[in-house]
């Protein structure tokens, strides 16, 4: 089920008002059949692998908080639920890409293989639940979290349907002590879970699916002239922040209605005004998940500067691979990683912003950074959305030597679908809170929150409904 | 009640927000003819409807059928000549002209002849259901079958699955402003003072199409507005042809059709257009064609009827499918001279 689809329309009002009626040891059963009846309308036979990673990963969790004094036991049920995560992820999602990837591979040196390949769906959200509940057994067995044994609780924080299919990628514990506690729910809650789920579908429905519209034709150009790729990126950029950072915001307003806080996964990332600001402000609950157990595992600060590029590049390509089963993201997230590293030793000799400069210098600094950093967040992602590795060369190939000319007709299109969206988001920005729109006097308010909701009722397109990152 | 109004104490802002919202909507609701300034494919649907659900003509001949059948001329009538309707609409399946004609008769008196002039092709969907749930083609024709009916007279239409899926789809239109979805955007792209001299480019041009639908009797040629003047190409017409080699039959929405007639005592004409050279005779073409003429024989008050003329050459057709400029002229003067008059004589011995 997605969010922004009639489906979800009658099923959230439903279970809200039985939520809101029931009792507390209820309402967590609510959700958990909830959130059970939400993964499984898409295709219920993928719910038995939502249901293996749980039970897997409860029994490995309680056989570690038994074993905590036998570290090589301990170690065991940590290495059978890493490994029979990675086993789902990797057969359900990776199976087909390194099989061909292997077959041409093999192909030249002169080996003609016929491997068989599956033939099924990609289980939606499965990068997300089984990151999740990995880095609860990890924390369980880092000790910094108690396992539940009431495996209801635990299927709960594994399945919960606001952010099972596409994130937050929680962390246990920040949901779990919140599933197994009273909840309240305040005005506030209410407010502010409405403004974010208004918000959400807008640069959803209105910002991303619109922008869909007018950048799908041009990445499938193989003769589109550079000045249009580099457009497509740019609105690329603007599409996969509204489709990401909205399903979030849904998420996490639903959430609110509920009285459960999830981890913010977006702090306007696309005003960052550096790499580093930017790679902590973006898709901040997967990011934070890759330094927390890939990138410290690999090492710490008492490493080798050598070796903490090489574990930075690591986790950038692990990011890539994460995204998708194609070596487009591989090369993505590599060239990301390499972006990033190069900004790393640039840094020390760019002008940074400084109280012995004027305010004019220091905003002409801050703007310039941030125009600099959504280019080179953007130009990688050539290799994000393009079909194959041959398309993004063509498309590259274009902006370097046939640029030609861009109609202005399509700046005008992006500039009135996105220019709602980048003056909230401006707003929230300077004030540094994310719900400083409740400051505003009544009447623009009011008029903002019209404003969302007939772009999107109005304007929005509603026949490209699925979330981009659904399949990741 | 009392959690609900403090909670708008504490948040005027969306009470303020929720208030515009249903006024708003409400206001909508007292728009005449909002549909005017919507797309024109909705427009039209919802003309149609209007037809049936205020116009008091009660008419002789009522015509139904899909957007090629829509180029047949309809006729006002007098005292020596029944009066025909075109009632045909852009294609939504061939199920509901049941609950069309249904829809009717609760408004008119009973025609004496009701017309089946849809293309055969409808009938090749195979016993898919009576919504075809293909996300893509449900999106872009949704609005046919939405708006042409109202939710209570959609009730006894499905069951089950798609009335489930029908139910939704009807909920998402409860908000006029998505309802009428273009209208609002073309309101929104209009300057305001165009808008109110009725200059808005949807507007004009729904307006020009229902006097001219005025004028015809509920006639209007695609092929004048969409499509190329010089007509389709023998490519275009190969690749129709070639579709109309196989493929299978369902005739069971005829079927339930002819039996509603049949039970209202209504008689009935199944007639046949012509088609771009080459298609009559293909398999396809000939298993409805053997459809059509067994029924005709199994029902006492149904005829079948065919152009003089079933092939035309592609320069008649702007796509191969819908009659070009030229093309129209030719049909209708076969139409108003040779069928028609059958027509008439069928009719002769039914009394109102």
């Amino acid at each position: 089920m997605v969010f922004n689809s009639i489906d979800f329309l009658l099923f959230f009002p439903i279970l809200y008002f039985l939520y809101c009626i029931v009792k507390k040891r209820s309402q967590n059963l609510l959700l958990l059949v909830g959130s059970y009846f939400f993964y499984g309308y898409w295709d219920y036979r993928y719910l038995s692998l939502l249901l293996l990673s749980t039970v897997i990963d409860y029994i490995a969790s309680l056989g570690i908080e038994n074993n905590r004094d036998n570290a090589h036991t301990k170690k065991l049920y940590l290495a059978l639920s890493i490994f029979s995560n990675l086993t789902i992820l990797g057969f359900f999602k990776y199976y087909n890409f390194f099989t061909l990837s292997a077959k041409v591979a093999l192909q030249s040196i002169g080996l003609n293989t016929s491997p068989i390949l599956l033939e099924f769906a990609l289980p939606l959200g499965i990068s997300f639940y089984t990151f999740q509940t990995m880095s609860y057994t990890i924390d369980v067995y880092r000790g910094h979290l108690k396992p539940t044994r009431n495996i209801l609780d635990f299927a709960l924080f594994v399945s919960y349907f606001p952010q099972l299919v596409a994130g937050p990628i929680e962390r246990a514990t920040n949901l779990l002590p919140q599933i197994l506690n009273e909840r309240v729910i305040t005005y506030e809650d209410i407010e502010k879970g409405i403004f974010l789920i208004l918000f959400g579908f807008f640069k959803k429905v209105y910002v991303a699916d619109n922008i869909s519209i007018i950048i799908d034709p041009i990445f499938a150009d193989s003769g589109a002239s550079g000045s249009m790729v580099l457009f497509a990126c740019i609105a690329h950029t603007f599409q996969i922040y509204g489709d990401f950072a909205g399903y979030s915001d849904i998420a996490r307003g639903l959430s609110k209605l509920m009285g459960i806080e999830l981890m913010r996964n977006f702090n306007h990332p696309l005003l960052s005004r550096n790499l580093g600001e930017f790679w902590r402000r973006w898709h901040i609950s997967f990011m934070s998940w890759l330094r927390d157990y890939v990138y410290f595992s690999l090492g710490d600060k008492t490493s080798s500067e050598l070796r903490k590029n090489i574990n930075n590049l690591f986790v950038f390509f692990l990011s890539g691979l994460w995204h998708g089963a194609n070596w487009t993201f591989v090369i993505w997230g590599s060239i990301s990683g390499i972006v990033n590293l190069t900004y790393k030793y640039l840094n020390p000799y760019l002008p940074g912003i400084s109280e012995d400069r004027n305010k004019v210098t220091n905003f002409i600094i801050h703007v310039s950074g941030i125009i600099l950093t959504f280019l080179a967040v953007t130009l990688p992602l050539i290799f994000f959305r393009s079909q194959s590795i041959e398309m993004s060369f063509t498309q590259i190939n274009s902006l370097l030597t046939n640029f030609g000319s861009l109609e202005p007709k399509l700046i005008s299109k992006l500039f009135k679908i996105v220019a709602l969206l980048m003056v909230v988001e401006i707003y929230q920005y300077i004030k540094e809170d994310e719900f400083s729109i409740f400051q505003l006097p009544i009447y623009v308010r009011t008029g903002l929150y019209l404003s969302l909701f007939y772009s999107t009722i109005i304007l929005g397109n509603f026949n490209q409904n699925a979330f981009i990152y659904f399949v990741f | 009640m009392h959690l609900f109004t403090s909670y708008f104490k504490k948040s005027p802002a969306f009470f303020y927000t929720l208030l515009f919202i249903f006024i708003f909507e409400v206001f909508l609701h007292f728009i005449p003819n909002l549909y005017y300034l919507d797309g024109t494919g909705s427009f039209f649907v919802y003309y149609k409807r209007n037809v049936i659900e205020n116009y008091k003509e009660n008419y002789d001949i009522l015509l139904l059928g899909d957007s090629r059948s829509l180029s047949l001329m309809g006729v006002k009538g007098d005292n020596n000549n029944p009066s025909l309707y075109n009632l045909s609409l852009p294609a939504a399946g061939p199920w509901y002209y049941k609950y069309l004609l249904k829809k009717y008769l609760n408004y008119h008196e009973k025609p004496k002849l009701i017309v089946w002039a849809a293309d055969p092709m409808i009938l090749g969907f195979g016993k898919t259901g009576k919504l075809n749930l293909n996300p893509n083609l449900w999106n872009e024709f949704k609005h046919r079958l939405l708006n042409l009916f109202t939710y209570a007279e959609t009730w006894e239409q499905y069951e089950g699955k798609e009335l489930f899926f029908i139910s939704k789809e009807y909920l998402s239109q409860s908000l006029y402003s998505v309802r009428f979805r273009q209208a609002m955007e073309s309101i929104l792209g209009a300057r305001v003072p165009a808008l109110l001299k009725g200059e808005s480019a949807l507007y004009s041009r729904n307006k020009e199409i229902a006097a001219l639908v005025e004028k015809t009797n509920g006639q209007i040629n695609l092929g004048d507005f969409f499509f190329a003047p010089e007509g389709a190409s023998e490519e275009e017409a190969k690749k129709w042809i070639k579709m109309n080699q196989s493929g299978d039959v369902d005739p069971e929405p005829l079927v339930q059709f002819l039996d509603y007639c049949k039970t209202e005592n209504i008689k009935v004409v199944i007639l046949n257009l012509p088609k771009v050279i080459g298609i009559i005779n293909t398999p396809f073409q000939n298993k409805v064609k053997s459809i059509y003429l067994s029924n005709s024989e199994k029902y006492s008050n149904v005829t079948y009827i065919e152009f003089e003329t079933m092939e035309y050459p592609p320069s008649d057709f702007g796509e191969s499918i819908h009659y070009s400029p030229k093309g129209e002229k030719v049909l209708n003067k076969e139409f108003l001279e040779k069928i028609y008059p059958q027509m008439v004589e069928i009719t002769k011995d039914v009394k109102k």
